[in-house]
């Protein structure tokens, strides 16, 4: 009789609400939770060079991640299956220009360290007996909140792009492709870090297979009230040409940015320049300038001091 | 206080008619078929006592009215064919104790469901006048039929029935009686009512009251058949005058040849029971027994003395005056007569009645609304309160009372109600949501001014729980949940009572792994009985 009421009971009982599936959605970070932030009003005519620099290195830095919305997204639906210290979203046909392919998401945690996770999104020709091909694949140690917790993801697309995978990434609007990208990232605790390694095939649209690639490193962090920096290092495989640029604001906007710019055979310069809450230069220092251009403009102890990151 | 159409009783006795003189009873060999059914299909509500009078019938008749055991049948819930199979049993025994030379008698008692000219067994039915001939016809002496039903009083039509006991039968033929009589407990266009604070039909409470010796107006420890008709027709409609059905009229029909009284019970025989002295006041006195039901409800009148044939056991005695009560106990040990002094009772407020219900209940199933708040908290604090986070709620219910049983409540519940929690192993808070939709089976004791509860309850719940900035999907879970239930209600106005009431529930909980987590739940409700 037990067992009857208690089958009853059981067959009675369904949802899904769960605690631990939150815990493993937790897991995956959300494009928002590392995405850099700066003030950005309208943009006056005269914005400063590195101002508007530092604007398009975070919109390129932004544009990286948006891969995770595909998380993002899965985030919005329950787990299709629970399994032993898991959650698996998927299988799942894909639409649009990947008619024939199916994905799935897992993640898995450390049952001897619960708050470790591991996950991948995985895509996979359906019914081709083919292995599933990892796209995104990252670790993830909690620390307590809302997506709180430290974590590194990785994405590779040479082995989509063999197996293929249709695959169009151009960040930059200009025929650059992702070929992998690297995120560390700590939630933890403010200052919020972001680090961001990514490399660019550069010659996608002039070369078969892709030859050259420029390798991107990104380093940002973001305080709570808004105050930011990013720094930006860019090199040229085949030129061997680099480009660096550290940036930091204050929740007003008004900040300074320092680009060095090295050519490979000793050339070395620095370039600093300041601007106000509008954008608009306060201080300038061009060592490369020739007159009549000034080499330097205003006065160093205009530029905000941003030393706290 | 009244129920009607609830009870249709048909005490058809045949029986022992036992002249006056005992020289002539001992030589009759009584008989006795009492059938009690309290369910009379499906166009009928359930009865409540219709197998509790058969049953103290039976018992009196074995204990009082001569009737050997094995001479005794008790058909409680029989169907109609049972009943004729008893029937046809007694006629062969009856005829073959006449081939001995014995004289025969028969009691025919039955109580129960009549409807469209029929007694009704459960699902089965005899036409009234097929069990009337019946008996008529059966080759024993004396029968005596008694029928506790509503409208019962066609089965006496046709042999002039008469709403007033216009009898004074004291015949001092000596001849043997032969011939039929008919009791029934209401008139032929009346309903037979229940009660609920005696325990049984107003009619068979009364009939046996005064076999046990209330109906002893003679004062000789024998109770005839006019006697007992007398004192249940009197008592029956003293007490249903005022009810809404209206006042009861039992009836009576005989059709007896060298008649003399019959005695049916002779409660002296066996000098055990209470004695009510002649010098104790007058009044109606109610013999309570150790299950709150009255055992004898004896009207006594001045400088006259009564016995009353109790079975063994401990009793309250309850005399009512009109600013209190007279009450007290009295304990009947086997062979022993226990005289009820009036120094043995002592003054008690109304509110002390120990008869149940203090009064007449209705035992009509009634419905009752209720509406409150609950507040519920599940036991497993914290995990079970991240899941669950403790609650508050706005409830409804509806009951029925007296429909499966007396002082059984069906009872069903709305509740709804919302709360904040926080999931502390992510962060995050959420917004909980439950709506449960239940039922219950109570069973009360219904008091004065507080009626306690308690039962089981089965529970669906619906839960659900939405977070802060849609961080996370819905989630929902539903289940059933049991539980038991334990309160109080009341009583504040004449149909308006405060109800408090926990709860013990049992919630499954099977989505990340099975776990047993219970929770327990208070409410304050206002009822009000429609």
């Amino acid at each position: 009789m037990r067992g009857v009421v208690g089958a009853v009971l059981l067959l009675a009982a369904c949802g899904n609400y769960s605690n631990e599936d939150l815990e493993y959605m937790n897991a995956v970070p959300a494009r928002v939770d590392i995405a850099a932030v700066i003030p950005r009003a309208l943009m006056p005519a005269n914005e400063a060079e590195l101002s508007r620099l530092t604007h398009d290195v975070i919109t390129a830095f932004n544009g990286a991640l948006l891969f995770l919305e595909a998380a993002d997204e899965i985030r919005k639906y329950q787990p299709t299956s629970r399994i032993l210290n898991g959650r698996v979203w998927g299988p799942a046909p894909m639409e649009g220009r990947h008619v024939g392919w199916q994905w799935r998401f897992i993640i898995t945690r450390d049952p001897a360290a619960p708050e470790m996770f591991s996950y991948a999104f995985e895509v996979q020709r359906i019914g081709a007996g083919d292995a599933w091909i990892p796209f995104i694949s990252g670790t993830f140690v909690a620390t307590g909140g809302v997506r709180k917790g430290m974590g590194h993801f990785r994405i590779t697309t040479d082995a989509l792009r063999a197996a293929g995978f249709f695959l169009e990434i151009n960040v930059k609007g200009d025929g650059e492709l992702l070929k992998e990208l690297d995120v560390m990232y700590s939630t933890a605790a403010f200052p919020i870090s972001v680090t961001m390694g990514m490399v660019l095939y550069t010659d996608a649209l002039t070369a078969t297979p892709f030859m050259n690639w420029v390798t991107i490193d990104y380093h940002h962090e973001a305080q709570s009230n808004g105050q930011g920096a990013m720094e930006f290092k860019g090199t040229d495989s085949k030129t061997g040409w680099t480009l660096g640029i550290e940036s930091r604001w204050l929740p007003t906007g008004r900040g300074r940015a320092d680009a060095r710019a090295m050519d490979g055979a000793g050339v070395d310069m620095t370039r600093t320049q300041c601007w106000d809450d509008s954008f608009v230069q306060t201080y300038d220092y061009t060592p490369w300038d020739q007159p009549p251009d000034p080499i330097e403009e205003g006065m160093i102890a205009d530029c905000p001091d941003i030393s706290t990151l | 206080m009244g129920r009607f159409p609830v009870r249709f009783a048909l005490l058809a006795l045949v029986a022992v008619t036992a002249t006056a003189s005992t020289a002539r009873a001992q030589g009759l060999r009584r008989f006795a078929i009492v059938a009690g059914n309290d369910v009379g299909g499906g166009d009928t509500k359930s009865l409540l006592y219709a197998s509790a009078d058969a049953r103290k019938v039976h018992e009196i008749l074995t204990r009082l009215g001569g009737v050997k055991p094995e001479d005794a049948t008790l058909l409680i819930g029989a169907s109609a064919s049972q009943m004729l199979s008893a029937i046809v049993a007694v006629e062969m025994q009856a005829a073959e104790a006449a081939r001995r030379g014995e004289r025969t008698a028969l009691l025919f008692y039955y109580s129960g469901h009549a409807k469209d000219g029929a007694l009704r067994l459960g699902e089965t039915r005899i036409p009234v006048d097929g069990i009337k001939a019946r008996i008529a016809s059966s080759p024993i002496d004396v029968r005596i039929a008694i029928l506790d039903s509503c409208k019962s009083g066609a089965f006496t039509r046709t042999k002039g029935a008469r709403k007033a006991p216009a009898f004074e039968i004291q015949s001092e033929s000596p001849r043997d009686a032969k011939g039929m009589v008919i009791l029934t407990s209401s008139t032929s266009d009346e309903d037979s009512q229940e009660s609920d604070a005696i325990g049984g039909s107003y009619f068979s409470h009364h009939l046996a009251s005064g076999l046990l010796g209330g109906a002893d107006k003679s004062g000789d420890g024998r109770v005839t058949l006019f006697e007992a008709y007398a004192y249940a027709y009197d008592r029956t409609v003293a007490d249903t005058a005022e009810s809404a059905a209206g006042a009861q009229h039992p009836t009576f029909s005989y059709d007896l040849a060298g008649n003399g009284d019959l005695v049916l019970t002779d409660v002296a025989v066996r000098h055990e029971g209470v004695y009510l002295p002649r010098e104790a006041p007058s009044g109606v006195y109610f013999m309570v027994d150790g299950k709150g039901f009255v055992a004898a409800e004896i009207s006594k009148a001045d400088g006259v003395d009564r016995r009353v044939a109790l079975a063994p056991g401990r009793y309250r005695v309850k005399r009512r005056l009109p600013d209190r009560l007279r009450i007290g106990e009295i304990e009947v040990q086997r062979g022993q007569l226990v005289a009820l002094a009036e120094a043995r009772l002592r003054d008690a407020p109304f509110s002390d009645d120990p008869v149940k219900g203090a009064g007449r209940v209705d035992l009509t199933s009634r419905w009752s609304l209720g509406a409150g708040a609950t507040y519920q908290s599940v036991f497993a604090a914290p995990s079970g309160a991240s899941l669950f986070p403790p609650t508050g709620m706005l409830a409804v219910d509806l009951s029925l009372r007296n429909f499966l049983r007396r002082d059984w409540i069906w009872s069903f519940d709305l509740a709804a109600g919302s709360a904040d929690g926080f999931v502390s192993s992510v962060g995050a808070p959420f917004r909980f949501s439950e709506v449960s939709l239940a039922s219950s089976l109570l069973v009360e004791w219904p008091g004065r001014y507080v009626t306690p509860f308690v039962g089981g309850r089965i529970a669906l719940l619906l839960m659900g729980r939405r977070f802060t900035d849609d961080i996370y999907p819905q989630q929902f879970f539903s289940t059933l949940s049991p539980g038991l239930v334990g309160g109080a209600a009341f009583r504040v106005m004449k149909n308006t009572s405060l109800v408090a009431r926990g709860r013990l529930h049992y919630l499954l909980y099977n989505i990340d792994e099975d776990r047993s987590l219970g929770y327990w739940e208070l409410a304050a409700m206002v009822a009000y009985d429609l």
